[in-house]
């Protein structure tokens, strides 16, 4: 190979531009047929990757025993028998009248879950931006680690392990619920948030330390205005995951949280029909929220 | 008055950007940096606000050395320093006002600030300012719909509203098009004649030569030329691009054939 170094390169540079082709530069071609033997190799990378993926697959495969079959056969009567009570949904425990109260009907546990969710992604909301602030690169340079360890720190646990963290703290109660919402939205909302404060274009910031503005001035004057509307859009997203969560934290919490906790409920009885009526309401309540945020979303951005 | 002594920056890599350079500014001037990109007309410019650091030699407004300046000091001896830029700088979501009247955050205190606390004369101002550019109909508009030669006018009103007593402006024209490339500059002509110092960097000589009343050549860090825009012949350009000019570096025939008066703009009250 005719294509020399200009300086002294580690072993380990010299494998990387092998594959990924001199990304720094500092290799001189004498002319284009060198440059072309120098070219870059990743199809060995990709090729590397692509079989390590099929092998993990087929790996899996033999782990989960997933050729030797269910041992405990199917039956189709039953099968029939409970999907006919779960489409013929049970309509005085989804309004709560007859047999039922109000306090014990679905849509009175769909409102519970739609207010922890209110108010625990306000409270993250409202929380992460801080964080956000202080875990941008851009805005705090090499202090901005702290903080970016710290979120990096609360999203390692899922929400329900959270929950169950919270459960000794705040019993099964929709306290709790709180509580996981709001910290697990700090967590993501405030790594997203800083992502997006270190891709935004700063320019008005220096025109800002030109006019003379002090370091809170700048950042509101030229980044809040810019910032707003994603940060916005950011929490109403959020407001979508989060009340798929809250549905889900019912497993680990008790009726006070929400609607989850009727459905283990329901399955435990083996009252189909109720579950109809649970899973009815959850559809109805989460595509409607989905639409409305995404429909605000577009509005804002 | 503006006095540079023996300035010299020097960037973190060690690229020596500024050489020596001394320079005396009268108050009035309308002074046009010439020089090849990579010069030093940049880092000139924005030592003279300090947005950069400087490592040796001092830079005296009214006999206020600003580089010895810390926290408020220099940003009340910034607030007299307007400046613009080639792509602008605006807050590119809130409105042409908004972004008129942040040319007075350095007067306030950060409450103030943060509350939109301004006087009514300031808001006053900032809107005879938007209007002695002609874009008062803009006023109320996201300042990202205006066109680009709009934008630097915006630019211009912000820093005006500073009331500044020098103006500085790094490649204010270099990303417009020719006709509001007059325009504009036509503008920088009549905040001059207000009294307020300029100080550009140009890409174009020609341009440089038409509107300025001093000249000033860079190359590598020093200035070796500083005269009438009338003494900019071949010759002294050779010395400052160390070639004979190209085409690029001139606007071409529309700066004689354009109207002197503001294409799109209105005359001042």
């Amino acid at each position: 190979m005719s294509a020399k170094a200009t300086n002294k390169k580690s072993p380990f540079r010299k494998v990387i531009n092998f594959f990924a082709g001199d990304t720094q530069g500092m290799t001189h071609y004498d002319d284009p047929v060198s440059a072309y033997a120098a070219k870059p190799k990743m199809w060995i990378v990709n090729l590397f990757f692509v079989l390590c993926l099929i092998l993990a697959f087929i790996y899996a495969c033999f782990v989960s025993d997933i050729f030797l079959g269910n041992d405990r056969p199917i039956s189709w009567d039953l099968v029939g028998e409970r999907l006919n009570d779960f489409v013929h949904p049970d309509w005085s425990y989804f309004f709560g009248y007859g047999e039922y109260v109000f306090k014990e009907s679905v849509v009175y546990n769909c409102l519970v879950t739609l207010g922890v969710t209110i108010l625990g992604t306000t409270i993250g909301f409202l929380l992460s931006i801080p964080f956000g602030f202080f875990a941008s690169h851009k805005l705090f340079g090499k202090w901005a680690n702290i903080c970016s360890f710290l979120l990096i720190a609360i999203r390692t646990f899922p929400e329900l392990l959270l929950a169950l963290f919270f459960v000794g703290l705040a019993g099964q109660t929709c306290v709790t619920a709180l509580l996981c919402l709001s910290i697990h939205s700090i967590g993501m909302i405030g790594k997203l948030y800083a992502d997006q404060l270190d891709e935004l274009d700063l320019d008005a910031l220096e025109a800002m330390d030109a006019c003379g503005a002090n370091a809170i001035q700048r950042v509101h004057t030229a980044v809040v205005p810019e910032i707003i509307p994603s940060f916005l859009s950011v929490g109403l997203y959020r407001f979508d995951i989060n009340l798929r969560t809250a549905t889900m934290l019912g497993l680990v919490l008790n009726q006070s949280a929400g609607v989850g906790y009727s459905i283990l409920l329901d399955i435990s009885k083996s009252a189909y029909s109720r579950l109809g009526a649970d899973t009815l309401a959850i559809i109805v309540m989460i595509v409607a929220v989905d639409l409305w945020s995404s429909w605000l979303r577009k509005k804002l951005v | 008055m503006l006095e540079l002594k023996n300035v010299d920056k020097v960037y973190p890599n060690g690229f020596k950007a500024l050489n020596n350079v001394s320079l005396e500014v009268k108050d009035g001037e309308f002074i046009s940096i010439i020089g090849l990109s990579g010069a030093g007309k940049s880092t000139l410019i924005r030592c003279i606000n300090r947005m950069h650091d400087i490592q040796g030699g001092e830079i005296l407004i009214d006999g206020v050395d600003i580089s010895k300046l810390k926290g408020k000091a220099l940003r009340q001896q910034r607030r007299s320093i307007g400046m613009i830029f080639q792509s602008f700088n605006l807050v590119r979501r809130s409105s042409v006002y908004k972004n008129v009247l942040g040319g007075r955050v350095g007067y306030h205190n950060t409450f103030e600030t943060i509350f939109g606390i301004y006087t009514k004369e300031e808001k006053l101002l900032a809107l005879q300012n938007l209007d002695k550019f002609g874009i008062l109909d803009k006023a109320y508009v996201r300042a990202d719909q205006l066109s680009g030669g709009q934008q630097q006018r915006v630019a211009l009103a912000r820093a005006l509203t500073q009331q500044p007593k020098i103006l500085l402006a790094d490649e204010p024209v270099a990303s417009l098009d020719p006709a509001t490339t007059i325009a504009v500059m036509n503008d920088f002509t009549r905040i001059n004649k207000m009294g307020i110092t300029i100080i550009a960097n140009m890409h174009h000589v020609d341009l440089a030569k038409k509107y300025s009343t001093r000249i000033i050549g860079v190359r590598a860090g020093e200035i070796v030329f500083d005269g009438k825009p009338e003494e900019v012949d071949d010759e002294v350009c050779f010395k400052i691009y160390g070639r004979h000019l190209t085409a690029n570096e001139n606007l071409g025939a529309s700066v004689d054939e354009l109207p002197d008066e503001p294409v799109e703009g209105k005359e001042a009250k």
